[in-house]
């Protein structure tokens, strides 16, 4: 009977052995809860905000967090915690569009790039050659500045410099996938290629992706911290917390809240997005999988 | 494994504790209490008290300052370099660049700087000219070159070499095409050594900033002699005088290592400068530390003596510190916010004085600035001829008052304009903090301010093409201390750019008019009366409006003493400055 | 497998790569909205007329098309030109040579901790899999991923060099100790050769904070991926057998697991290397390190567009490189891989 119902409907015992798997796993259930907090102060942080993040002079400036002011006022007298708070949706979206974007567009130019092979697959593979063969970091700084430092420009520069590694992800999954004998059948039954991509190839090589995405989300806030720090992202009054810190960090020891609450925000979420990642990458990994089960 | 287990365990505990300890005893500015948020403006920094402070300390100074009897070690100095061209005048422009060449070499005149902090009027006075006459009709100048004085290079300073020296800055000036800058020197008719000791300037016509500018950057004495004889493919010995100098200061490049150390030996055959005054360190070391919260922690545990640049707020937090006193001058560097008066909005006269009366100067001043500097409304600084305090103080915040001026003018729900943002600072003032506090002060008004984000090239690029639609804000520093500096920048060029001859071709041509005028006039007071036209006219109409005039900050051990500003060099007069060891 | 042909392709790869990457950035940068010339027509205000703008654009070939400038600037290129720098008036290569070693040196020595650290701890957190001491290696390590690098860089100086004051503050030697003399421009091998060892030792103190926080930036990657490969190889077959034949614990790990289980490791070795540059530009600063790092930003931010080409290309050819070696490597130790 059991065995029956794995065949039928795989996703749903994925889905309860996942949860089963996260239930022993304490750091996982701790990264879920923050990243919980997160997306929630990311949708709803500017009506939790208790003033509006921009107004000068809610409080006196410099002033130590207390219960009115709970991460203290900055040097213009606004509110440190409803500027984190307002600091969440930059971050959401950093994170949301620049995995949406590179994560998309690289599964595509990489299944299209597997899948049709030869001189198109060449070409695409150099191409993401010359994006590898600098820092990401680096080479988003390069591409922010040349765009106007701005949180857009951060983000199409961090979705350039990620997209490549989606593309080579799928792709070898996608030759590894090929050659298999199903394929081969779809082939000869005539179905049209698309579909046999999105039908059979993709399923099958998508579960990789999926961790490098979770892992891409915290690297994204990350690294649009870095760029505004070195003033190719956000800037001023942009209350992305990488910004915050960046411009807070002149305070840090007349006003350690300034730049301390929103660098434990990054911190906080980037490790969430981290163990997440690990957490789902040791449990979709078949082998990881199977090791994890043996009692040793 | 027991062990390892137990090191990770006190890893752990050892960073969450230190990282508390850091948290929890960090000094706290309290920078005020219990203020009304309208009241904020005035008590954050008793900027009153700070100035008295510095007028003593500078009175003392010229009462105390003598030649050092024995000379300290070494002086470490945290400084933030700059991508340079070298030293070596008259090339280079950033402050860095001005502060270091300021050290080792020496003009014909000298401004006398503890007159120049106070806000005296500062009349150059003879440095490595003895004495010079002007004649009657002020076209020509003859110096009397000082007997004694010995180049770094052990050649002596000769009426030959002063002319070389001379000669050589104008033709570098020309090469670099920057002549406009400096486009008097097309007049020089001759420079020629007129005796052994003499040196005779023949110009077109009366120009009277001479004095003054020989005293700036550019025109500084070289030993020309000897930089020639180290020219690598024409670059004047530029190269070779980067890590050399061939100066008669007090001091003089030991070594140079670009981004990290620059030293300075102590010239051991220094006559004694224009007042007498010689180093009291054998030698200074310019260290490169362009991180602040860096800086301010060296400066605390005492790595360096002297921290120059630092951020106001670190000034605050230093001053708490029992081994470190800190200070702030005058600086020759103002603020300013730039409109193009084709823009729109700013074409309309009244909408314009409106856009000055929506700028709150004190709250820029006490809160971006914490204080340091002062509201100063007009291009001409304290102690330079045409200075009149009710020009350079006639704006003050009325936002209800801008907010009925602009609904008269038929914006009863007020106008939107966009302040481009952009890295960078005027002396303290960070651009990008300028511009958040802009925003908010213009919204009182009922100007609906949106920040963009923009880059040094794309504003100045935007203001050369005259399609800059947005409001900005730049720095600009005197390097010369006449008011020609800023008025021939500003009131012929940036003003202009400003499309001022397209919004009122009377006021742009009296502009250039009255600068002409300045220039030439050698009487001081109808000088007097010329500028403060010119300055007068400029607040008016201008599309650069002028708000602080922002402070240098030092921040000294207390072991050192005697620390001079030296404004027109954005830096200490390092001469000056004393250490007990 | 014929591992010469393989360098040659690899090598030929290189090149193609490195020749897409100068047409990538010169565009990016010679697309970039704004005037170099303007910004340092700025510096001290505009004063000059417009013909002297123009005069000046014209000298420093501002004012031909971009694909002539381009065409310049590789031709310059492959005489070994680098160019003139816009900002400093000096050859670019001079800059290069002055700041590259100082970030090549904190980078490798990164390298090193990071090595050390990494693959031990990964060692560990896969043996003892699930247990506390996995956890708790994991969320240490995951800390130096997940943190901002230069927040990071700033609450350690003041606990280690201001509160605590056993580490150097910034700079790669005391500030009255008297710079090496420039060789290399690595100061642990110039002093060396110099016989300057109080200089040897400076040094090294003052590598030892940025690089540990540049080398716990990307300590997790290494010990994540050490853990991930050690517990595939472990699951294998020839793994049980092994144990099964009755060899004792510390053969099967050291003999069979250990060896096939570092090939994945030093493929991201490559990789790390990519973060550690990375994390350069960005640690620079707060250090006051004279990297090259923070001449990429200072160049970027005064739009000096040869000089951030010639920055991105060189730090290209620098991480190819590692990346290359490290394919070579992998190509020599696993028998498994054929070109």
């Amino acid at each position: 009977m059991v065995d029956q119902e794995i065949t039928l409907r795989p996703q749903k015992n994925t889905f309860i052995e996942l949860i089963n798997a996260v239930k022993i796993n304490p750091p996982a259930v701790f990264s879920l809860v923050i990243l919980f907090i997160y997306v929630f102060i990311g949708l709803f942080g500017s009506m939790l905000a208790p003033y509006e993040f921009d107004e000068m002079g809610v409080g006196i400036p410099l002033q130590k967090p207390s219960w009115e002011y709970l991460f203290g006022t900055d040097e213009f007298g606004r509110d440190v915690f409803s500027r984190v708070l307002a600091g969440g949706i930059i971050s959401l979206r950093i994170g949301v569009l620049v995995v949406g974007i590179a994560g998309t567009f690289g599964s595509l130019v990489g299944l299209v790039s597997g899948y049709i092979g030869g001189w198109i697959d060449e070409s695409i593979m150099r191409i993401t050659d010359i994006f590898l063969s600098v820092p990401d970091l680096v080479m988003a700084l390069v591409i922010a500045t040349s765009l106007g430092a701005s949180i857009d420009a951060a983000i199409i520069g961090i979705t350039l410099v990620r997209w490549t590694g989606y593309a080579r992800l799928i792709r070898s999954g996608v030759i590894a996938e090929k050659g298999k004998d199903y394929i081969t059948a779809s082939r000869a039954l005539g179905l049209h290629p698309s579909r046999i991509i999105f039908k059979h190839i993709f399923p099958n090589s998508y579960t990789a992706t999926l961790v490098q995405a979770t892992f891409d989300f915290g690297l994204a806030i990350l690294f649009a911290s870095g760029l505004s720090f070195v003033g190719a992202g956000a800037q001023p009054p942009e209350p992305e917390w990488g910004a915050l810190v960046a411009s807070g960090r002149q305070y840090v020891r007349a006003a350690w809240w300034i730049p301390i609450f929103p660098g434990f925000a990054i911190f906080g979420v980037v490790l969430a997005f981290n163990i997440l990642g690990d957490t789902l990458r040791d449990f979709l990994d078949p082998k990881l999988r199977h090791s994890m089960d043996q009692k040793h | 494994m027991k062990n390892f287990k137990l090191l990770t365990k006190l890893f752990v505990f050892t960073s969450l504790l230190s990282f508390m300890i850091a948290c929890t005893t960090t000094e706290t500015v309290e920078v005020i209490k219990e203020v009304p948020v309208e009241k904020i403006v005035e008590k954050i920094v008793e900027k009153e008290v700070i100035k008295e402070v510095i007028k003593e300390v500078v009175k003392e100074v010229i009462i105390e300052v003598a030649p050092a009897p024995t000379y300290a070690k070494s002086i470490n100095v945290r400084d933030v370099f700059f991508f340079t061209e070298g030293f070596t005048p008259p090339r280079g422009g950033s402050f860095f660049e001005h502060r270091i060449s300021q050290q080792i070499y020496e003009g014909l005149s000298a401004l006398n700087t503890p007159m120049v902090t106070r806000g005296d009027s500062a009349v150059p006075v003879p440095n490595l000219a003895e004495s010079w006459k002007i004649s009657g009709d002020g076209t020509t100048y003859t110096f009397k070159i000082r007997e004694g004085v010995k180049f770094t290079t052990g050649n002596s300073l000769t009426g030959q070499a002063v002319v070389d020296s001379l000669k050589r800055s104008i033709f570098v000036i020309e090469l670099d095409k920057a002549t406009a800058r400096f486009s008097w020197v097309t007049d020089i008719v001759s420079i020629d050594a007129t005796g052994d000791m003499e040196v005779t300037m023949v110009l077109k016509n009366s120009f009277a900033p001479l004095l003054a500018i020989l005293a700036s950057k550019q025109f500084l004495i070289v030993d020309a002699a000897e930089l020639k004889k180290h020219e690598e493919e024409g670059d004047w010995g530029a190269a070779w005088g980067a890590t050399n100098s061939v100066g008669t200061a007090a001091f003089k490049i030991d070594s140079w290592v670009p981004e990290q150390r620059l030293t300075l030996k102590r010239n051991k055959d220094y006559w004694g400068g224009h007042d007498g005054v010689g180093p009291g360190a054998d030698q200074l070391v310019f260290s490169n530390i362009p991180e602040n919260a860096t800086a301010e922690l060296m400066i605390a545990k005492g790595e360096v003596d002297v921290a120059l640049q630092m951020d106001p707020i670190s000034l605050k937090t230093l001053d708490l510190q029992p081994k470190v006193y800190t200070f702030s001058y005058p600086s020759l560097i103002t603020c300013n916010f730039l409109i193009d008066r084709r823009n729109e909005h700013a074409a309309n006269d009244e909408i314009f004085k409106a856009i000055h009366m929506a700028i709150d100067y004190e709250g820029l001043l006490s809160v971006v600035a914490m204080g340091l500097g002062s509201v100063h409304q007009s291009l001409i600084l304290p102690g330079m001829l045409g200075h009149d305090p009710a020009i350079s103080n006639q704006w003050s915040y009325e936002p209800e008052k801008a907010k009925a001026i602009i609904a008269e003018q038929g914006y009863p729900d007020g106008f939107s304009i966009k302040l481009q943002s952009r890295a960078g600072a005027c002396g303290s003032v960070v651009y990008t903090k300028g511009i958040e506090f802009l925003q908010a002060s213009l919204k009182k008004a009922g100007i609906k301010a949106e920040i963009v984000q923009s880059t040094g090239a794309k504003f100045w690029g935007q203001i050369i093409d005259g399609t800059l639609k947005d409001m900005g804000i730049s720095g600009l520093g005197a390097t010369y201390f006449d008011p020609d500096n800023p008025a021939s920048v500003r009131a012929t060029s940036e003003c202009f750019l400003l499309g001022i001859e397209q919004h009122n071709k009377t006021v742009a041509d009296k502009l250039k008019d009255l600068v002409a005028k300045g220039r030439a006039e050698t009487d001081n007071d109808k000088r007097h009366t010329i500028y403060r036209e010119l300055n007068a006219l400029m607040v008016a109409n201008c599309g650069e409006i002028t708000v602080l005039q922002v402070a240098d900050t030092v921040a000294l051990r207390t072991n050192m003493s005697n620390g001079i500003a030296m404004p027109h060099a954005f830096s200490l007069d390092f001469r000056y400055l004393r250490k007990a060891e | 497998m014929n591992i010469g042909k393989f360098i040659l392709r690899r090598l030929s790869l290189q090149i193609f790569v490195l020749i897409g990457l100068t047409m990538f950035t010169f565009i990016l940068m010679f697309g970039l909205p704004g005037d170099p010339a303007a910004l340092l027509f700025s510096a001290g205000g505009i004063a000059a007329g417009m013909d002297e703008y123009h005069a000046f654009r014209a000298k420093w070939g501002l004012d031909l098309p971009m694909w002539k400038q381009y065409l310049n600037f590789v031709g310059n290129l492959i005489r070994g030109d680098m160019g003139t720098s816009l900002v400093t008036r000096a050859p670019i290569i001079d800059n290069l040579r002055a700041y590259f070693p100082a970030t090549i040196e904190l980078a490798f020595v990164s390298f090193i901790f990071a090595t050390v650290m990494g693959i031990p701890l990964g060692v560990i957190s896969a043996l003892k899999r699930n247990s506390w001491i996995d956890h708790a290696i994991r969320a240490v390590s995951l800390f130096g991923v997940s943190m901002p690098i230069f927040w990071l860089a700033i609450i350690m100086l003041i606990i280690f060099y201001y509160y605590l004051g056993i580490v150097p503050s910034s700079q790669r030697i005391d500030l009255d100790m008297e710079i090496p003399k420039h060789i290399t421009g690595f100061y642990l091998i110039d002093t060396i050769i110099t016989g300057y060892w109080d200089g040897f030792f400076n040094a090294v103190h003052h590598l030892m904070l940025p690089s540990f926080i540049l080398g716990f930036s990307v300590v997790g990657l290494l010990a994540r991926v050490t853990r991930a490969s050690i517990l595939e190889v472990i699951s294998q077959d020839y793994v049980r057998t092994a144990r099964s034949k009755g060899l004792q614990e510390k053969t099967v790990i050291g003999r069979h697991v250990m060896r096939n289980a570092l090939i994945p490791t030093i493929t991201i070795l490559g990789l790390l290397v990519g973060g550690l540059l990375s994390g350069a530009v960005l640690t620079e600063t707060i250090f006051a390190w004279p990297g090259v790092g923070r001449f990429a930003v200072q160049s970027i931010m005064l739009l000096d567009r040869l000089a951030v080409v010639d920055v991105t290309i060189l730090i290209g050819v620098a991480f190819s490189t590692a990346n290359m070696i490290v394919d070579i490597v992998v190509a020599f130790l696993d028998p498994r891989i054929r070109y």
